[in-house]
């Protein structure tokens, strides 16, 4: 890396002192405003929150009850429609304006556990194309939860080729943890020929096609 | 924490309060911009209400720079910044301040000049072990490199911090 000498009796004075006077370096202030800043954004992010999370929870329940086979729908077409219309709410709420909304329906299909077309599909949308890093990993991480494997195999290799957050690549390579070693492989190779990773994500990934599968295919 | 992600508002209000003003001044080192760093710290607090829940093991600080640290590395490799620092040669003509003739005010001072001439390869193994105060093991979660590499880093950021010293304050060998 450099010549220096890394015996000099002078150089290790010098840095204890250097390594001394870091450890009582002073903070950099924060900005006085910056609490109030943060309380401002934390509101605006939580605008419009109960009311989403109201007819989320509803198409949630729909999904669970089904799942339970829950008999207060009383006809299994009635509980079919339902769950559609459930599936359909969550991935139109997965194409909300707002980043926060996107976000809790994320959470929601997560939550109900349950993976129609419809919301893998969406889900897939979001990884692929939503302009905020934050709603594309949690997508990768509720894909990597809920998604068929088959589905979450081609997702992860597309989202790989093109995806430049290393948060984000790094849940997409933890996410393959669940497939067959030579499907983790052909998922995760678009990222091993890409020339612009980070070199730690490029050892997560090595280290991923090595590994034995620790999941179940669905 | 486990308040936080139960959505709990005002437990994240607790914890920014209690947390802001380290990750602000880490980040403001780090990524040598504080505008940057008061966008980064507010984006970090407000992610922890989407993240699925269950998420640390260990302790709440280490992994808040572990998530802080992403955040900025992704904000600039968006912004295409390859954490590359030379040494300003029009500083130069400072002059010379050896350690041994210096007030603990100018070492300061001048300490976080140095700081920020550094590569963010050595600058931020030198904030999280040197300013922050985390341990081996704590900085290899932030890192994600084992224990070892963390302690060659620090060698290297120690050297790497000696020479700019020296090229700004004193003879360089």
């Amino acid at each position: 890396m450099n010549a220096l000498d890394d015996t000099d009796p002078r150089g290790e004075l010098e840095d204890a002192v250097m390594l001394a006077a870091l450890a009582v370096l002073p903070e950099r202030p924060a900005p006085p405003d910056l609490v109030q800043s943060f309380r401002r954004q934390l509101a605006r992010e939580h605008q419009g929150g109960p009311d989403v999370r109201w007819w989320l929870i509803t198409g949630i329940a729909a999904l669970v009850a089904i799942a339970a086979g829950g008999g207060w729908w009383h006809e299994r077409q009635s509980r079919l429609e339902d769950a559609q219309q459930a599936q359909h709410q969550l991935a139109s709420a997965l194409q909300s304006l707002s980043t926060g909304v996107r976000l809790q329906a994320i959470d929601a299909a997560v939550r109900a556990g349950r993976h129609g077309d419809e919301v893998e599909r969406a889900l897939i949308a979001a990884l692929l194309n939503d302009p905020n890093t934050n709603v594309r990993l949690a997508a990768a991480e509720a894909l990597g939860r809920i998604a068929r494997p088959d589905i979450l195999r081609k997702a992860v290799r597309r989202a790989l080729a093109v995806e430049n957050s290393p948060f984000v690549q790094v849940t997409l390579l933890s996410a393959t943890g669940r497939l067959p070693v030579e499907e983790r492989r052909a998922a995760i190779n678009p990222l091993l020929v890409r020339g612009d990773i980070d070199p730690l994500v490029v050892r997560e990934a090595r280290d991923r096609v090595r590994e034995p599968s620790n999941g179940d295919s669905r | 924490m486990a308040a936080v992600w139960r959505g709990d508002t005002t437990a994240l209000d607790a914890l920014f309060v209690r947390h802001h003003q380290r990750l602000y001044s880490f980040l403001a080192r780090w990524t040598g911009d504080d505008a940057a760093a008061e966008d980064l710290v507010q984006e970090l607090f407000l992610k922890l209400l989407r993240l699925p829940g269950g998420r640390i093991k260990g302790e709440v600080r280490p992994w808040l720079f572990l998530v802080a640290r992403n955040l900025a590395i992704d904000r600039y490799r968006e912004e295409h910044h390859d954490g590359s620092a030379t040494i300003d040669a029009s500083i130069r003509d400072e002059s010379p301040m050896p350690l041994d003739q210096i007030t603990a005010d100018e070492l300061t001072e001048h300490l976080d000049e140095a700081l920020t001439a550094l590569p963010r390869m050595h600058r931020e193994v030198l904030l999280l072990r040197g300013v922050e105060g985390l341990g081996a093991r704590d900085i290899s979660g932030v890192l994600n490199c084992s224990e070892g590499a963390v302690r060659v880093r620090l060698h290297r950021a120690t050297l790497a911090l000696r020479k700019v010293w020296r090229a700004r304050h004193g003879d360089e060998r």
